[in-house]
């Protein structure tokens, strides 16, 4: 018997599209991502012809200002960009996953301020381990995740409670980086721009490690996609379904926080990058996280990208942190998110 | 067959069951019946694993449930709970996920079976469509979809007729009836005294946690166990060359 026999009409989703031509979606989103990387080494402060500075490195001369410029300056710091974003990006995603929660992200629920405080302390206490600073961010980011898990699960918890922890936790978090801040203020270098978060000063050496960490930890939680859906089905059916979800859970905890802390030890305190992200990702995918994943790591890359351009070039020769700008992008986003929320409640 | 051993469990320091036992055999459908707050969500929690005993075990074919690791009990027992967490994603994708168990990555052969399921419960049309702009009873459709696509001798159901109207849940019943021919258990909560009555095989009658009654519909009507638990009397009445069960106040 069709049990369906009186329903409606089927209506096809309005993002179908892009659920059945992921690939091509990806493939787009890269092209745009290349396109932003060449705009973001051209532009800055000064304008380098891209194809000419290229030319004198392939050539081997590298002691022109261009080249220089390109390779020691614009480079690592698109290179930032592109790392920082993806990774806040997916750190969004794994986390909200793993809370059931929307409104998680890295930055809003602590998990960057707990990356922030290990890799301040880090810097204070030993200057000279810079290749030391995402693992000393990675351990910070998981104190801080374990912290706002266990609260959730001790409490059991609903979504704003949960969220409203997290805040507490990052407003405790902060408080210790500014401790440490006014204990050790020469030692800081720049704290400022950290608790803004910026790409200036980022370097090979500080982006490289990092980098690396960032690409192992995006490859796993790729490979564990299928968890991730699973996951997202509530943890009786995940049981039921031969999940374990309280490994799973920890295993995305762990990822979380080595993105994020990964992305805090170069690149400060970014906001928002993991909450907008995913949710505009997730409208087009669905929580398919084998789609959401790839393109929240390419949407992360493309919005820091396109903002640390915008921060150098809208008030050149003079810039901003691109911390600023995202979170101009990102509060209104939380606060539209809240209040769409509360109207669905309504 | 399940078979509970001597079971004892408590939420906190409030017992619920102590000593409880009962079998489920295959090729049925038992049907769980009892006033609110008797245990009857615990007893499928229990069954489908989501509760461990404080005391006694469950075994499954005579093996303890506790050897079976978890993706192999995946393959045995199955369950729809009351409420699910659904996600944005299409008909067709959420019942993939049922198939968990069986592969990590859904084969071609996993979405073979899934478009056999589709055309089993009617939504072959709304497989692309999005499981969140389905109304209350199609998602609940969809859920047992779900459920179907697990392809377990042992399914678990808790409520599922809560998001039906009578029409759907009839035709939920067809579908059990299907099951239970293919000769799996069907184990459900039932909330709705007619339907239990009309369509389990058997019926085990819950109250505080004891097992009051337990027993075909015609062997659970010969006592009075029906007008103690629930304060009801029961009036069965032969339509259309069939029986049917009216409940009304004692």
């Amino acid at each position: 018997m069709n049990i369906l026999q009186k329903s409606s009409t089927p209506k096809c989703s309005e993002h179908n599209f892009f659920r059945r031509h992921t690939f091509l979606t990806v493939c787009l989103l890269a092209a745009f991502l290349l396109l932003l990387l060449a705009l973001s080494l051209c532009f800055g402060s000064v304008k380098i012809d891209l194809w000419k500075g290229i030319g004198e490195l392939f050539a081997g001369d590298t002691d022109s200002a261009d080249a220089r410029i390109l390779l020691h300056l614009r480079l690592p710091r698109a290179l930032g960009a592109l790392f920082a974003g993806a990774a806040l990006a997916v750190a969004g995603v794994l986390i909200q996953g793993v809370l059931h929660n929307p409104m998680a992200a890295p930055n809003i629920i602590g998990v960057n301020s707990g990356a922030g405080l290990g890799a301040i302390l880090m810097i204070s206490v030993f200057p000279s381990a810079v290749s030391f600073l995402p693992l000393a961010a990675f351990c910070g980011a998981v104190g801080a995740c374990a912290c706002i898990y266990a609260l959730a699960k001790r409490t059991g918890a609903d979504r704003l409670t949960v969220t409203l922890v997290g805040i507490a936790v990052g407003a405790i978090l902060n408080a210790g980086i500014n401790t440490v801040k006014t204990l050790f203020p020469d030692s800081v270098y720049d704290a400022d721009a950290f608790m803004i978060g910026g790409l200036s000063g980022v370097t090979y050496s500080r982006v490289l490690p990092a980098g690396i960490l960032i690409c192992l930890a995006l490859i796993s939680a790729f490979l564990l996609a299928r968890d991730a859906d699973i996951l997202s089905l509530g943890d009786d059916t995940a049981k039921t379904l031969g999940l374990n979800v309280t490994r799973t859970r920890w295993i995305f905890l762990l990822l979380a926080s080595v993105l994020a802390g990964a992305a805090v030890s170069f690149a400060g305190l970014l906001g928002f990058v993991g909450l907008v992200v995913p949710h505009i990702c997730r409208r087009f995918t669905g929580q398919v996280h084998r789609h959401l994943l790839p393109v929240s790591a390419l949407g992360g890359g493309i919005l820091v990208l396109l903002c640390d351009l915008l921060c150098r070039i809208l008030f050149a020769p003079y810039e901003i942190p691109v911390g600023i700008l995202l979170s101009l992008v990102g509060g209104p986003f939380f606060i539209v998110l809240i209040l769409s929320g509360r109207k669905r409640r309504d | 067959m399940i078979e509970l051993k001597n079971i004892s469990f408590s939420y906190g320091k409030t017992p619920l069951f102590r000593d409880f036992s009962a079998t489920f055999s295959p090729g049925e459908i038992c049907g769980i019946i009892g006033p609110n707050g008797c245990g009857k969500t615990t007893l499928i929690r229990l069954l489908s694993a989501l509760e461990i005993p404080s005391a006694g075990g469950l075994t499954l074919d005579g093996t303890p449930y506790r050897a079976f690791p978890q993706k192999d009990l995946a393959k045995q027992v199955s369950l729809l709970p009351q409420s699910r967490n659904l996600p944005a994603v299409t008909v067709e994708e959420l019942l993939l996920r049922g198939r968990y168990p069986y592969s990590r990555c859904p084969s071609d052969e996993d979405r073979f079976f899934v478009s056999q399921i589709l055309n089993q419960i009617g939504l072959s049309d709304f497989a692309d469509r999005d499981v969140l702009t389905l109304s209350g009873g199609e998602r609940q459709q969809a859920c047992l979809g779900l459920l179907l696509a697990q392809d377990t001798p042992y399914v678990l159901l808790d409520e599922p007729t809560t998001y039906l109207d009578i029409s759907h849940r009839f035709a939920l019943f067809d579908m059990l009836k299907k099951l239970k021919e293919q000769g799996k258990s069907v184990i459900c909560v039932l909330h709705d005294l007619s339907m239990a009555f009309r369509f389990c095989d058997r019926l085990l009658v819950l109250e505080s946690g004891s097992l009051k009654g337990c027993g075909t519909p015609r062997e659970i009507l010969k006592t009075d166990v029906i007008e103690t638990v629930f304060g009801v009397r029961c009036l069965p009445i032969p339509v259309e060359g069939q029986t049917e069960y009216l409940f009304l106040p004692r």
